[in-house]
């Protein structure tokens, strides 16, 4: 973090994954190299990235690279800022606040138990971050199941990677999708249908999810009724979001501010929260 | 009130210690009478300006200490690439006349701006954030308040420990003895203003402070406003006896105007933008902000998690009142200034709702 909680450090665009019509994966890196040796993410923090002249918004990262001064992030066109990254290319600069939030890894330590991550949509991004960190310390881990939900299979984001880690041993990749195309062979459902094809150890299980607001409510609903430890249950909140250093008020939940106290939240936290989080 | 050293200062000397300091302070602030009759907190360049007679401010300090509009940084963009210029001076100010009211609020600010916040290698997530703007801006102003004789319609700061005088959380507080001031300091800033205009200032006796304690016994008989036990809604709001409906009732009675976020002294939401004045010159700024709009919180997708006016409601008066918030920082949102209660068309302010919560079964 900069001193000045305003101001951001600049970076360069280094490479460009377009991953579906609208949505793009920027690798990016801090250009100072002192500046650069103090930016080291950890799984589930979030960055603030700035288009000078249009604005910042906040986007989770998606890797937990072990270099400082890099990061990769996943961003949807849709709005001022959203819009005016996706017209950058390769080699432009842009602003950088952070590493901000918590983290996964700040939740129930979930060493020696069975993984358990749950996307949905855009919502796989922020959770790679973990999913990485989990196969940099694979031993420490037992099952590693991840269950990915996306509207239609050209939605899904990282379909490169997707196709690895169906070929993996050391995990189990389900995907299901709401509306199928004419190529599509997989399931079809919300993500919700998945459960009753996993065989869980609830005691010894911890659920990382992330997706729609809608989806998130009905996946903790679900293991609710399955029975998992509400501290097992671990989600990330998002909420329109100004500053992302606790001051603008924006992402405010009840008491909590979903920038500094978050993003990373488990289910004792949030049935706590003075309004509905979802 | 523990003893201290107190001082006078004749109301004949004020022009003079107006004029010194316009010469070597950047900037003096006082209220001052609008055209309209309203009395505002704005900089001044004479001590006529000074209005004679006022309750408070039209707005409070929160006017000086955190400007409606304020520039976060400036950025070029080059050919060698982009360049960030943060205005690290601040002015050298001062506060003349401002009321307990709005001092107990930037008290509160300080809180959630400056003091006690930190950074750096040893930051975890929850722990607050130095504002850098905030606290140059508040490191190079003096604080002179003036303490109320007489409440004024709508204040109710005896219910929210704010006035009508300070016991401490001030620079230096006036008492109005009629030709003259007793002066109270209250901080080493205060201290060293006094030291550096005594020439102008005299002693303080024993009398001027019996006749200030009895002044203050007196001014808390003049409150008007039927409100008081902040305590007994707060029970209520967090016992969980403040249910939907209620929320409802109150947005039935609420336009969304957002003046009462306004005008509020303590209120500290703001929006943050880019403006380009050139092609390649802009600036970030931020504003102030208010979540009474649906735009506070509405998300790109159209989704709103607070939708409902009810809601918007719910969240301002939580934000103020729940003992959930005190946890963070331990001061209620309210400082009794009464001008939610001045501005709101539809007489749902803060000092109506309490009323209401309390009687909630």
């Amino acid at each position: 973090m900069n001193p000045n909680i305003y101001v951001p450090y600049i970076a360069e665009i280094t490479d460009i994954k377009q991953e579906t019509g609208d949505t793009r994966t920027y690798d990016v890196r801090i250009k100072n190299k002192e500046e650069a040796r103090l930016f080291r993410s950890r799984p589930g923090q979030f960055v603030e990235a700035s288009v000078f002249g249009a604005g910042e918004a906040p986007f989770g990262l998606t890797t937990s690279p072990k270099e400082p001064g890099v990061m990769t992030f996943t961003v949807r066109a849709c709005g001022k800022v959203t819009n005016a990254l996706a017209e950058m290319k390769k080699g432009d600069e842009i602003g950088i606040k952070g590493p901000l939030g918590n983290s996964f890894l700040d939740k129930i330590d979930s060493k020696g138990k069975d993984i358990l991550v749950i996307g949905g949509g855009i919502g796989l991004p922020p959770l790679r971050s973990m999913i990485d960190h989990i196969f940099n310390n694979r031993a420490d881990y037992r099952e590693f199941t991840i269950l990915y939900g996306a509207r239609t299979p050209a939605d899904r984001v990282y379909k490169y990677q997707l196709s690895d880690w169906e070929n993996k041993t050391d995990l189990k990749l389900i995907q299901t999708v709401d509306v199928a195309d004419k190529d599509w062979t997989g399931n079809v459902g919300v993500v919700t249908t998945l459960f009753p094809k996993l065989k869980l150890d609830i005691p010894n299980t911890v659920v990382y999810t992330c997706g729609p607001p809608i989806m998130i409510k009905f996946v903790i609903i679900e293991l609710l009724k399955l029975g998992l430890p509400e501290k097992q249950i671990v989600s990330t909140l998002e909420r329109y979001m100004k500053c992302g250093v606790g001051k603008c008020g924006h992402c405010c939940i009840g008491n909590k501010y979903v920038c500094t106290d978050g993003p990373v939240f488990d289910y004792t936290e949030i049935k706590g929260l003075a309004e509905e989080a979802f | 009130m523990p003893e201290k050293t107190v001082y006078s200062l004749a109301k004949a000397q004020v022009p003079e210690l107006i004029a010194k300091l316009l010469k070597s302070r950047n900037e003096v602030w006082a209220p001052v009478k609008g055209e309209g009759g309203d009395t505002f907190l704005a900089q001044i360049d004479s001590a006529k300006q000074i209005a004679p007679e006022y309750v408070n401010g039209f707005l409070g300090a929160k006017r000086y200490v955190f400007p409606q509009l304020e520039e976060l940084f400036r950025f070029k963009k080059g050919k060698n690439g982009t360049t960030l210029q943060t205005e690290t001076d601040q002015p050298r100010a001062v506060i003349w006349g401002i009321r307990p009211c709005d001092m107990s609020a930037v008290n509160y600010f300080d809180s959630f701006f400056g003091q006690g916040a930190k950074s750096g290698p040893g930051w975890k997530s929850g722990d607050p954030l130095p504002d850098p703007l905030y606290e140059k801006r508040r490191e190079r102003v003096v604080f002179i308040t003036l303490a109320c004789n007489q409440a004024g319609p709508k204040c109710f700061c005896v219910c929210t420990d704010s006035g009508p005088f300070l016991s401490k959380g001030f620079d230096i507080q006036l008492t109005d003895l009629g030709t003259y001031y007793l002066v109270e300091v209250g901080s080493t800033k205060g201290e060293e203003f006094v030291k550096e205009f005594k020439t102008l200032f005299g002693t303080g006796n024993e009398n001027d402070v019996k006749l200030r304690r009895k002044l203050e016994t007196e001014a808390e008989k003049t409150f008007q406003q039927p409100v008081s036990f902040f305590a007994k809604a707060m029970r209520k709001l967090d016992g969980g006896k403040v249910d939907q409906k209620f929320w409802e009732k109150v947005a039935g009675y609420c336009i969304g105007c957002g003046g009462c976020i306004y005008v509020c002294p303590m209120c500290s939401c703001f929006d943050v933008d880019d403006k380009m004045e050139s092609d390649t010159d802009g600036l970030r700024y931020r504003s102030w902000d208010t979540c009474d709009f649906a735009g506070f919180t509405r998300e790109v997708s159209g989704h709103n998690p607070r939708a409902s006016r009810a809601d918007r409601r719910k969240r301002w008066f939580y934000h103020k009142l729940s003992m959930d918030y005190l946890e963070k920082n331990p001061v209620i949102g309210c400082v009794g200034c009464g001008r939610c209660v001045v501005t709101c068309p539809g007489e749902v302010d803060m000092a109506t709702v309490v009323r209401w919560m309390r009687k909630v079964e």
